[in-house]
């Protein structure tokens, strides 16, 4: 074993261990989406869609329920011609964004200790 | 988070627009756009924007320093998707990486669109969602 053959051999065991903890992230963060997910019928919990590698370190997480974008989009107000309606879920005022943020603080961290 | 992080943000903000008795508003191509605050009635016009603060976790440094941070949501409503996104282009250019000296330091970010377009039933606007970062370091006293 030459030395340009251990470096590659760290080297290899360090992406390996990077790839894991990305998916252990994209695995977190979609049991945190259903766990935040507001519930009345139950159709946007049961929607969410199991992670998926679309390539190398990129992970797809994501959800087809019809009203997701409007619940992602947090509690707010829009104009109607009746004037301005509330829009979104009263249990989840903030949409996902910070859920999705304290997974990307928790996966940087991770990665930091590689 | 510190409340004074969302009240220096504000009265900032106040000062960058132009004041309509309480009203205040941006000038995009020459259409007001008016800038809604938490707390004001929203009277709905051609083309508005209405601000939410969302602060996240605060983390504590072992210097006993906090980091305060968390996000701007705009809401802009406009009656076509092309004016949102020039709504979008004059924010950037108010608010990308400035820093706010008020009572507290407050570093912003760069201005995301989050969602574009949007068009829901009954809506009679498109709504595009923009988000800005900040970050306020705390000292150890």
């Amino acid at each position: 074993m030459s030395f340009s053959d251990d470096i590659e051999n760290e080297f290899a065991a360090i992406i390996h261990k990077r790839n894991n903890v990305v998916a252990d992230a994209a695995l977190d963060l979609y049991a945190n989406m259903i766990k935040a997910s507001p519930v009345d019928t139950g159709e946007l919990r049961r929607s969410w869609q199991l992670p998926k590698e679309i390539r190398r370190n990129t992970w797809l997480v994501s959800n087809y329920a019809p009203h997701a974008l409007i619940i992602d989009g947090g509690r707010r107000k829009v104009a109607t011609k009746n004037g301005m309606k509330w829009v979104g879920s009263e249990q989840l005022q903030d949409g996902y964004a910070p859920v999705i943020k304290r997974t990307e603080k928790t996966l940087q961290k991770e990665l930091n200790r590689l | 988070m510190r409340s004074g992080i969302k009240s220096d943000f504000e009265t900032w903000l106040m000062a960058q627009c132009t004041a309509d008795g309480i009203k205040y508003y941006l000038t995009v191509s020459g259409v007001r756009v008016y800038v809604w605050f938490e707390g004001q009635t929203i009277t709905p016009s051609t083309a508005f924007l209405d601000l939410k603060i969302v602060p996240l976790d605060t983390a504590r440094v072992a210097t006993g320093a906090k980091h305060h941070s968390g996000y701007y949501r705009f809401h802009i409503h406009t009656e076509t998707p092309i004016f949102g996104d020039m709504v979008v282009d004059a924010l950037a250019t108010l608010l990308d990486e400035k820093r706010i000296e008020e009572n507290y330091l407050i570093d912003l970010g760069v201005c995301r669109t989050f969602q574009r377009g949007n068009k829901f039933s009954e809506t009679t606007h498109y709504e595009t969602i923009v988000d800005i970062d900040f970050d306020h370091w705390e000292c150890a006293v």
